[in-house]
């Protein structure tokens, strides 16, 4: 187990070496520079703001500083947030999307895990078509159509919410962006544990369960159940992804100080390296996060660290 | 005579598999119900805007935030600078439905060509290419559509393109597993005996016998290219003012939802309509063609 985390972990290391590389090289190599768009500067202060940001350089030179600045979490300055480096801006923001995203990833699993099964276990004829219909539009309608709806509802016409905004964290302000989040993972996560278990409800080795006696709640929760979750783990990579873009959207819509809003600022003020630091930063969660899923998964199911740790 | 006729009877027409699939397609109603939505949808698309008095862009200063009403022939209201919601609702379905379908033939084109060679060619060129595969699809695609977005500032057809080439990885590997299992075939081998080269055999050969999951999976990717693009534009960082895709009328109508709720619902309404019925539509498709399904 642990050579194959070993292992895995290496792997890592060369695939964000060459995202970086090639984000890097996509930013720079095409026309137009950070201050192309302000006001025609007179050439002396022009080549003096270049000298000062290093982009009189040679681009491999410039590509070397970068790395290096990388190594020790100096992510360069901001190009529109003069008085802010990009690193201190993602310190700032980070907290604030980490939060939510793991709030709403917990909610999600809790409780798309939940609803899956009730659906699967069906007591009432009514409650699985209901589930399933509720998970295709969760899944369906856009978190920025849904998001507006959540407020207009819970925020302006019934007057439970806060609309929008963040004091530093308080309760209220979270349920609303760590819900809309959460939403459309719940969903998908209902239909994955709806499928999967229905079809190990079906096996044979249930069948024995059932027949040698046990409590038909003992059957579900040690028998079905685990084999039932690993789609849901294998998911959870491509879902810490969802988290993060999702959050781009839902801090925008609420007004939350995290790094997704910052990233959207900086892609509207074309700040390139706010824009690059911030893909990099959530390049390397994502790697990671994905990760993490995969070991999870090997822990779960034995054959997957056996055959791909095995040499050769 | 009657056992002529009962011999004629008895031989069913022969059906190929489209007219089979046509057949189930026809036996769905939530299929066939968003097959009319999006038909209805195209046609209001198309015709709806020269139905309106106004322009997409011309200021109304006597019905700012208007309610959606008929006396004024703002059918679905206006927004805060006076603008007919119903023409720049109808202009960005038309937006949305042409990204869809370009972006989704931008990530077809892309998606066939490199899952036919990858499958096709096998071996160690297979296995570099597959792992590509895998390597993008650990990576927070969106983000970088947004890099991209923002290094081309935005331009309409870089646009399709960046959008498009983000949604090709599905369609690459079906492609592949499906040329896998076709280029042991006997007609494969009877080309190659032939003397047919690689490019003849990819493009006359495997090419037209994967379109059939190739369809499917774009039917699906239409809508997945849809909200993408909504996405950015919801941003701000996609289709630019005064043209407004449904995501940009989305990110206005959220601003005003207090003073005018129809900002909101009209564009959002409109938004999962069309992406529901898309999705609706694709499963549908994917059930009739899947003969596992249905042996």
């Amino acid at each position: 187990m642990l050579r194959y985390a070993a292992t895995r972990l290496l792997g890592i290391v060369p695939t964000l070496f060459l995202v970086i590389t090639v984000a890097f090289f996509v930013v720079r190599l095409t026309p137009g520079g950070p201050f192309d768009q302000e006001q025609t500067l007179p050439p002396a202060i022009r080549a003096n703001l270049d000298a000062a940001y290093g982009l009189d350089q040679p681009m491999l030179v410039q590509y070397g500083r970068y790395m290096g600045g990388l190594l020790h979490g100096d992510f360069g300055p901001s190009f529109k947030y003069r008085d802010f480096t990009v690193t201190e801006l993602i310190r700032r923001g980070l907290p604030v999307s980490l939060t939510i995203g793991f709030l709403a990833l917990l909610l999600a699993i809790s409780g798309g895990i939940a609803a899956g099964c009730v659906a699967a276990l069906r007591r009432k004829p009514w409650v699985d078509p209901l589930v399933m219909g509720v998970a295709v539009i969760g899944m369906i309608v856009p978190v920025f159509v849904i998001a507006p709806a959540l407020q207009l509802l819970f925020g302006i016409e019934l007057g439970w919410l806060p609309v929008s905004g963040w004091r530093a964290g308080a309760a209220g302000d979270l349920v609303l962006p760590v819900l809309t989040l959460a939403l459309p993972l719940m969903a998908y996560i209902a239909r994955l544990t709806r499928g999967s278990l229905l079809e190990v409800l079906a096996s044979n080795f249930i069948r024995t369960a059932r027949a040698k006696g046990l409590p038909w709640r003992r059957v579900i929760l040690r028998h079905a159940l685990p084999p039932a979750l690993l789609p849901v783990v294998s998911y959870l990579g491509p879902a810490s992804a969802m988290v993060l873009t999702g959050s781009l959207v839902v801090e925008k819509i609420f007004g939350l100080p995290g790094s997704g809003r910052y990233l959207v600022e900086g892609a509207l003020n074309r700040d390139y390296t706010l824009v690059l630091g911030m893909t990099v930063v959530v390049a390397a969660l994502t790697l990671t996060l994905n990760l993490v899923a995969d070991l999870i998964y090997a822990w779960l199911d034995p054959r997957v660290r056996l055959t791909e740790s095995a040499p050769g | 005579m009657m056992s002529e006729r009962r011999v004629a009877l008895a031989i069913p027409r022969a059906r190929g598999l489209w007219r089979d699939a046509w057949r189930r397609v026809r036996g769905r109603r939530a299929t066939m119900g968003s097959v009319w939505v999006l038909l209805l949808v195209t046609v209001l698309a198309l015709i709806g805007p020269f139905l309106s008095p106004y322009g997409f862009d011309a200021l109304d200063y006597g019905h700012l935030l208007q309610a959606p009403s008929f006396a004024s022939r703002h059918w679905f209201g206006s927004d805060d600078l006076g603008r007919d919601l119903y023409l720049r609702t109808l202009l960005g379905l038309r937006i949305s439905l042409a990204i869809g379908l370009l972006a989704t033939a931008v990530s077809v084109a892309i998606g066939v060509a490199y899952g036919a060679v990858a499958g096709y060619l096998g071996g160690r060129v297979d296995e570099a290419m597959m792992r590509t595969v895998d390597l993008l699809f650990a990576l927070p695609q969106f983000f970088f559509v947004l890099l991209l977005a923002v290094v081309f500032d935005q331009n309409l057809t870089v646009l399709f393109l960046t959008i498009g080439a983000f949604g090709w990885l599905v369609m690459a590997r079906i492609v592949r597993g499906q040329t896998l299992s076709l280029k042991r075939r006997e007609f494969i081998e009877a080309a190659v005996a032939g003397g047919a080269t690689t490019t003849r055999i990819l493009t006359r050969h495997i090419v037209p016998n994967v379109l059939g999951p190739v369809i499917v999976y774009a039917t699906l990717t239409i809508p997945q290219m849809i909200l993408l693009e909504s996405l950015l534009s919801f941003l701000g960082l996609g289709v630019r003012e005064p043209l407004a895709s449904l995501g940009g009328l989305v990110a206005d109508g959220a601003a005003h939802m207090e003073a005018a709720p129809w900002m909101l619902l009209v564009p959002g309404g409109f938004l999962s309509l069309l992406l529901l019925a898309f999705n609706f539509a694709g499963d549908g498709l994917r059930d009739a063609l899947d003969p596992r399904e249905h042996a």
